[in-house]
């Protein structure tokens, strides 16, 4: 159990640390994947009887390295990742009637709103600290960057079920 | 009947106080790390600094290798070496033009001369933000508010925040961007009394800009190229900003807007260079 949650801390690590330099040759105009948010929402969407303690300590660790490698001040993203994580998980425990418990379409339209919500929360959280900051205006590059988020989500989704299913987890 | 109510009552009680519990947790650690803030970051860049780095590489190499496998390397060679020579090649004719309009070319060249700069190396980008983080903090003498460019002296944006061996460079393209600008028009005549544009170059996130508040009764044409006007204080004048693509004037509204190109590219860069001092005009 430890060694599993040392290891899922060291992935998130790593992630962010690929997120703001790997993945700076790799954006399509501009775009590119939110890999600690697609990682963090993987993780609440597959937890069978997660409590929410545990989305809590999810959404500090996620949430401290989104911060620790961006502009804001520390909280804004452990924040909003709780606020997802526990919406995630009312939707997730109404929804968990199928044969097959973690279907991709439930994952996909999920995927969706709660990253959108995180991206419009996020800017209105610097609009708070800097009103000169644009909260939310559509344009084909946010478009893109929601598409190409989703790409990396639903790789990483079948990714993830093919460990779990490897390992038994 | 009153031992079930008084059980609800518990149960609620205790659910009430688990919530309390954790949001008193989470409150006091975000403000311990807010509180050192500047140590935490601090420490967590200079432990991730080397890893970032050959993450860099491995992207500039892996964008390389994937180039090659399209058998576009020597075009991606050639079609770089000829943006830089491009960029030089605007630097230089925005600074003629500028010289033969003012008729000040010694005291312009002597102004750029007056730079005094800083090199430092991209170690991170936030893209949500458009924030990159630069190798060079208070240290070295890096400063809030200072201009950030490149060798051919294109503008990439100003230090907004310094830790003691990093700093936060806000991208033109941020969306709390705002810089001021002239558009600078190719003139074959050489009319003397051709007035001056103003505008401001504003960011739309995405690594994109986007030219506003010009008046509708200038005209900008598409190709024209912006560089910094200096209005603000910020930037030293004449640095490349972008060139406008596509212009949108509608005789209804007071300003018009073009659609930009920026020079800055973020994803063949490694180093920049700080503005950490410059001649002032007066």
């Amino acid at each position: 159990m430890w060694l599993k949650t040392l290891i899922t801390i060291f992935l998130f690590y790593l992630l962010a640390v690929l997120q703001s330099s790997f993945f700076v040759s790799f954006n399509i105009m501009g775009a590119a994947p939110n890999l600690i948010f697609i990682l963090f929402f993987i993780i609440i969407f597959f937890k069978k009887n997660g409590s929410y303690y545990e989305i809590m300590f999810w959404s500090i660790v996620a949430g401290f390295l989104l911060d620790v490698f961006s502009y804001s001040y520390f909280g804004v993203s452990i924040v909003l990742l709780l606020i997802t994580g526990i919406l995630l998980k009312k939707v997730m425990q109404s929804l968990r009637e199928k044969k097959d418990k973690y279907p991709i379409a439930y994952f996909i339209p999920l995927f969706l709103v709660f990253y959108v919500f995180y991206d419009v929360f996020s800017g209105l959280f610097l609009f708070f600290f800097d009103p000169s900051h644009i909260i939310f205006s559509f344009s084909w590059p946010l478009l893109l960057s929601i598409l190409y988020n989703l790409t990396v989500a639903i790789f990483s989704f079948y990714v993830y079920k093919c460990f779990v299913k490897f390992y038994k987890l | 009947m009153d031992f079930s109510i008084k059980v609800l009552l518990n149960k609620k009680n205790g659910v009430f106080l688990k919530i309390l519990i954790g949001v008193i947790i989470l409150s006091v650690l975000i403000c311990i790390l807010n509180l050192f803030q500047r140590q935490v970051k601090n420490t967590f860049y200079i432990i991730s600094e080397p890893v970032e780095k050959t993450f860099s590489m491995a992207a500039d190499n892996t964008s390389v290798f994937f180039a090659s496998l399209l058998g576009k390397k020597g075009l991606v060679q050639e079609n770089e070496e000829l943006k830089k020579e491009n960029q030089k090649l605007l630097s230089e004719i925005s600074l003629l033009q500028d010289d033969e309009r003012k008729n000040q070319m010694t005291a312009d060249i002597l102004g750029l001369k007056d730079m005094k700069l800083l090199l430092a190396g991209i170690i991170g980008l936030d893209s949500q933000q458009d924030i990159i983080s630069i190798d060079k903090g208070s240290t070295s003498g890096v400063l809030e508010g200072m201009a950030v460019i490149n060798q051919q002296e294109v503008l990439f944006g100003k230090v907004i925040k310094v830790f003691n061996s990093f700093s936060k460079v806000m991208l033109i393209s941020s969306k709390s961007s705002v810089i001021d600008v002239r558009v600078q028009q190719d003139d074959p005549e050489g009319t003397p009394t051709k007035p001056v544009i103003n505008g401001v170059v504003k960011g739309s996130g995405f690594l994109g800009v986007y030219l506003d508040l010009v008046p509708t009764d200038q005209e900008i044409k598409e190709q024209d190229i912006l560089i910094t006007s200096a209005l603000e204080g910020i930037f030293p004048k004449d640095l490349l900003v972008g060139k406008v693509t596509k212009n949108y004037k509608n005789d209804q509204k007071p300003f018009q807007q073009a659609q930009v190109k920026p020079f800055f590219n973020i994803k063949n860069t490694d180093n920049l260079l700080v503005i950490t001092d410059y001649k002032k005009e007066k």
